[in-house]
């Protein structure tokens, strides 16, 4: 592998990372509140209003319904009004941001919602308004969870991130495919790979450790928090 | 500003009936019923419960599972609203104001729940300084405030503990500090020791005594056990199917019980049984030759008094002890014996008029031969 190839996949790295570091950072500005209002807006619930609770319900799983591929194709108008253009890194961070909003969305929402619910009595007994119990009791509670969650989610977007390289995005996909696939560089496709696995590693150590640092539920140390998966059932 | 209307207030103020003081808690005919869910019509959890809270008091509701004790401590604080009637809590008309109303009136009626329901992500002093910041606080204020209430409660050396940490009496601890951190008139106690064992309970209702004694803090229990009412209430509520069928001061209520349900859960308390042998061979008539069987209850200071060998030396008859509890009900010591004497006019009058004579209650149970 000649050095100006291996230039090429850290150059490709770094694009990755910025395309997913911004959208993951985008995707939870925006998806937190959203979370937080679905979480807590259905009827009887804090910020009770079903009716915007359903219409943001529905809108969510159209988007997360719609295959990534698709979407990107879908909003390419709306990615160049954002953007100013349709092709290269930048513009596929907003496709990769309307991705990502949703996702982690859902993932805030079914974090809060696992929050006991005597400790939003106990906060409404103390005289909190519906706000201090999101940003003291809910919020702080459920960050644990709301780690382990973001971490799936930056998971999925560098998987994501490879899909964009098919609409010119850049970024490990986009050197992939031109290198790996069409010019037949089967060493560039497996540095790829290879990079991408390490990511994914990287990137899910750091969460699991930051989501043990955050969750006082169990004796430090102890391997008590359970994942997201396991809970669902 | 004017003065006239003022002065004729005052000369007109003694004329009016002066309406007696109100009690710290009120309730009027309240009754509360939930949607039931899917099949339509309601579910009716409390019926026209009426009843006060003076200040000062320890009220103790007591009721099994199912009879509305949880819905009506919640209704206290508005976390439940009323369906009718009226509830005042400390001159605020509960039932007419909305959630951000109620606000205010909150955090001077602190709450514990049964499962301590602390912020697992804050440490004991934070869980203390919740309610502070909540209320607005400065961080100098919360500072000075949550080490005095730790230190209240016995926690001095577990500022930093989390949750997880802490033992459910500590836990319990942590609650109650955070309960009196805004300085309550009322504090509310929802199955706050159900999730204790029997040693912990007793610390935590000591700790609750303590509270109310020391700093004047009105408190309202709910409960399942008879135990915790025993130890710490001065009046006690009976709720049965949400309506309350018996009320007053504890001591009355469990000595004279007039409601089935209230006999059966003073029953473990003050209630005597006798020996197997002795219960199926029970007559309602005299039996001549045989014993007459007396309960007799003792309260206050005459529990303490050696009664027993005092008729013995006075009437000069040999009494038999058949079955005894002595305890404290509310603080106040009490005993109760079933004893047996002789079956004689003289000796059975002789007993229970010298009884009477130090105001001991005793009466005839039945005869045996």
């Amino acid at each position: 592998m000649s050095l100006s190839i291996v230039w090429l996949i850290v150059y490709a790295t770094i694009d990755t990372l910025y395309m997913v570091a911004i959208s993951a950072a985008l995707g939870t500005l925006l998806g937190l509140p959203l979370g937080i209002f679905l979480a807590t807006s259905r009827r009887g619930e804090l910020f009770a209003a079903p009716a915007f609770n359903r219409i943001a319900g529905a809108i969510v799983n159209a988007t997360r319904s719609t295959p990534f591929i698709i979407l990107v194709v879908a909003i390419i108008p709306f990615t160049r009004l954002v953007a100013g253009t349709s092709i290269g890194t930048t513009a596929a961070m907003v496709p990769l941001t309307i991705a990502a909003t949703p996702f982690i969305a859902r993932i805030i929402e079914a974090a809060i919602r696992e929050v006991d619910h005597g400790l939003i009595e106990a906060a409404r007994s103390m005289g909190a308004t519906p706000l201090q119990i999101v940003l003291k009791v809910l919020v702080p509670e459920a960050m644990p969870a709301i780690a382990l969650g973001l971490t799936l989610a930056v998971v999925s977007l560098l998987g994501y991130s490879a899909m964009v390289g098919a609409v010119g995005g850049g970024g490990l996909g986009d050197l992939g495919i031109r290198y790996g696939y069409q010019r037949f560089m089967p060493d560039v496709m497996a540095a790829v790979v290879i990079v991408l696995i390490a990511l994914v590693q990287g990137v899910q150590t750091l969460g699991d450790w930051l989501a043990r640092r955050l969750n006082k539920r169990a004796p430090q140390g102890a391997p008590e928090f359970q994942s997201l998966d396991s809970k669902e059932f | 500003m004017n003065t006239l209307p003022r002065s004729t207030e005052l000369i007109a103020a003694p004329l009016r009936p002066s309406p007696g003081p109100e009690p710290l808690i009120a309730f009027r005919e309240v009754s509360k019923s939930f949607a039931r869910r899917g099949e339509g019509g309601s579910v009716r959890a409390l019926d026209k419960v009426s009843f006060g809270v003076e200040r000062g008091d320890v009220f103790g509701i007591i009721g099994r599972s199912g009879a509305g004790k949880s819905t009506l401590i919640r209704l206290i604080n508005g976390l439940e609203r009323a369906s009718a009637g009226r509830i005042v809590v400390d001159g605020h008309e509960i039932t007419r104001l909305s959630e951000r109303a109620l606000t205010g009136p909150r955090r001077k009626i602190g709450m514990i729940f049964q499962h301590f329901n602390l912020l697992s992500s804050r440490t004991a002093f934070g869980n203390v300084a919740l309610p502070l910041e909540i209320a607005g606080r400065s961080k100098a204020e919360i500072e000075a405030r949550v080490r005095p209430l730790l230190q209240l409660v016995g926690l001095s050396d577990k500022h930093d503990r989390y949750p997880a940490e802490l033992s459910g009496g500590q836990k319990q601890r942590v609650g109650i500090a955070r309960a009196l951190a805004t300085e309550p008139t009322v504090l509310l106690c929802d199955e706050a020791t159900s999730a204790l064992d029997p040693e912990t309970t007793a610390s935590i209702l000591a700790l609750l005594a303590d509270v109310n004694r020391r700093l004047g803090v009105t408190i309202v229990i709910i409960t399942h056990e008879i135990p915790v009412i025993q130890a710490i209430c001065n009046r006690v509520a009976v709720l049965e199917a949400g309506r309350i069928v018996e009320q007053g001061p504890v001591l009355d209520v469990f000595l004279k019980p007039a409601h089935p349900t209230t006999e059966s859960f003073v029953r473990s308390v003050t209630g005597l049984e006798l020996p197997p042998g002795l219960a199926d061979a029970i007559e309602s008539r005299p039996v001549p030759g045989g014993r007459a069987i007396l309960q007799i209850v003792f309260t206050g200071p005459n529990a303490t008094t050696p009664i027993l060998s005092r008729l013995t030396t006075v009437v000069g008859v040999d009494i038999n002890i058949l079955a005894g509890r002595v305890g404290t009900i509310g603080g106040v010591p009490f005993g109760a014996l079933l004893v047996a004497v002789p079956e004689d006019e003289v000796a059975r009058s002789a007993v229970l008029g010298a009884l009477s004579l130090l105001k001991q209650e005793a009466k005839v149970v039945g005869y045996v031969a």
